[in-house]
């Protein structure tokens, strides 16, 4: 008897394993109720992988225009931003962004690293290359109505720069405009520019 | 000048034969020139008396009172939504108003359902807060539990119960991040005190999800379902339910009363204020409702639809008949249904 039962409980074992229906029909139905803890309900992260809009965004770019001991200037701002932490997004959402940057995470409250690319012609004729770092406020609407920017960055023209530049943002960030200072050059100390921002 | 130069803009927009430059003439104008209709709004929205109660706020935003517990539905409750289409009415109810609620419901990520400063202005009455999946990323950090509800999974605490259900919408926010925000749009049933109550958010019209829905929840007494925008319909087809849609709707989940939302509160369509009652009207009196009910409620009107101690009969409807060609196509009716008069309270 005690053999029997001894070959019989992993004969059963297997046969279950075999047939998950017939398992399935003994026990009962899985429940339909998330019950607590909440940490089970896990949060779905979209993939923020470049795509069409983003690299349009990319492509087109900012007007701006420069101010110095010459005539102004009309000129045209590229910008990529490698990295953005943001401290406004959920907690239960990553603070990290990678080069795509959805426009909670900036207007929120963000700190970014970005590089811009000016290029400048008729009295300044120039091109700069500006590696800074940004941060941005929320303001009004948690920022999607309002935010501010302020930020530092460096560049290289005879000898090494630095500019810094304040902006607001409006339209979830979309829309927004920036001044960047640079009291040592007096060929471009001052430029504004006017940004239409698409993840980027 | 200036007011004049924007007049004339609106109304060469709006006057085009372009409905995306008529929707966007009619927003423009209305930004500029139109003050929200005032209403009488609710001070007290909930009732001890009441067993199920709802108060229209206004577009999807609507207070639901279940026994005690009490259910906000998208909340908004801004001048504008996405800075640009401005509010056509006061909201039914102020946010300083508000009791605290046991769950607001978030059914996808738009501007007028998702409504950040909404958010803020109530954050320290809100006890739980659901959104569809990928919500979380466009919330921000509130000081409420947050959490995120796929189709088809619940939450349940305190004899309270909320199940997200499969509806048709699209779940961006932007436009541009439509190829990342792909998941972000629910409707919801929420079970207490023996009563369901389906919100339907904002939906295209999709038989088998809304008979799926009345099939895994009978006896729905309350469905809140959107009727608008109507037109132009070639592009909202795929996106929002006309009132004749949502008769079928109501018709397939086999609910008892269905309260009509999502219309005449912002200009986002090419309709005019009044045109989706209207056809509501048209689309009731083409099917035979009785006992069901159609219930338009005027923002910051409380009706109390189910009374305390008050028992449910039984929910025997007419089967509702499957239409491939056409939704809104239940049995027709020789005469229109005949509406019962809600219990309605103005104190």
């Amino acid at each position: 008897m005690r053999l029997g039962s001894f070959i019989a409980a992993p004969l059963v074992l297997v046969v279950s394993l075999a047939a998950p229906g017939a398992a399935r029909a003994e026990s009962p139905p899985p429940a339909r109720t998330v019950s607590a803890p909440e940490l089970r309900h896990e949060p779905t992260s979209p993939s923020w992988a470049p795509g069409i809009a983003w690299l349009a965004g990319e492509l087109v770019p900012s007007p701006a225009l420069a101010f110095g001991d010459r005539a102004p200037s009309f000129g045209l701002r590229w910008q990529v931003t490698p990295l953005l932490w943001s401290w406004g997004v959920h907690r239960a959402v990553s603070p990290w962004r990678f080069a795509v940057i959805d426009p909670v995470a900036r207007f929120s409250g963000s700190l970014e690293l970005y590089a811009t690319y000016d290029w400048f012609f008729g009295g300044v004729h120039d091109t700069l290359i500006r590696p800074g770092v940004r941060a941005t406020l929320p303001l009004v609407h948690r920022g999607e109505y309002l935010a501010a920017s302020f930020g530092t960055s460096y560049y290289e023209r005879e000898k090494a720069r630095v500019a810094w530049d304040a902006g607001f943002w409006i339209l979830s960030g979309f829309v927004g405009a920036t001044a960047t200072f640079a009291p040592e050059d007096a060929r471009v100390r001052t430029i504004a520019t006017f940004h239409l921002r698409v993840l980027h | 000048m200036k007011a004049r130069l924007i007049l004339a803009l609106a109304l060469a927009l709006g006057g085009s034969g372009c409905a995306v430059a008529k929707i966007g003439g009619r927003g423009l104008g209305s930004f500029f020139f139109d003050s929200p209709r005032p209403v009488k709004q609710e001070k007290k929205p909930v009732r001890p008396d009441a067993r199920l109660a709802v108060v229209w706020v206004g577009h999807a935003t609507a207070l639901v009172q279940i026994g005690d517990k009490v259910i906000l539905t998208d909340p908004v409750f801004t001048k504008t939504v996405g800075q640009v289409s401005k509010r056509l009415v006061e909201p039914g109810i102020l946010p300083e108003d508000l009791p605290p609620i046991d769950a607001v419901l978030v059914s996808h990520l738009h501007y007028d359902h998702l409504s950040l400063g909404s958010l803020s202005l109530i954050e320290e009455k809100v006890r739980a807060l659901f959104l569809p999946p990928t919500g979380l990323t466009y919330l921000t950090d509130f000081r409420f539990p947050a959490l995120e509800l796929r189709p088809g999974t619940s939450w349940e605490r305190d004899g309270l119960k909320v199940t997200a259900v499969p509806v048709e919408h699209v779940g961006y926010r932007y436009g541009v991040d439509r190829e990342h925000m792909t998941e972000g749009f629910t409707g919801y049933v929420v079970e207490a005190d023996g009563i369901k109550v389906y919100f339907g958010g904002d939906t295209a019209y999709d038989q088998r999800l809304f008979v799926s829905a009345g099939k895994a929840f009978p006896d729905i007494e309350l469905a809140l379902l959107p009727i608008a925008p109507i037109e132009p319909r070639s592009f909202m087809r795929g996106y929002h339910m006309d009132p004749r849609e949502a008769v079928q709707a109501f018709v397939d989940l086999g609910a008892r009363r269905m309260v009509p939302i999502h219309y005449d509160t912002f200009v986002n369509s090419a309709d005019e204020p009044g045109d989706a009652l209207r056809a509501l009207a048209a689309a009731e009196a083409e099917v035979k409702l009785a006992p069901r009910e159609v219930v338009p409620v005027a923002v910051g009107e409380r009706r109390v639809l189910v009374k305390k101690g008050e028992k449910l009969e039984p929910m025997k409807f007419p089967p509702p008949r499957a239409s491939s060609a056409s939704p809104a196509s239940a049995p027709p009716s020789s005469e229109p249904a005949k509406k019962k008069p809600a219990d309605d309270d103005d104190d």
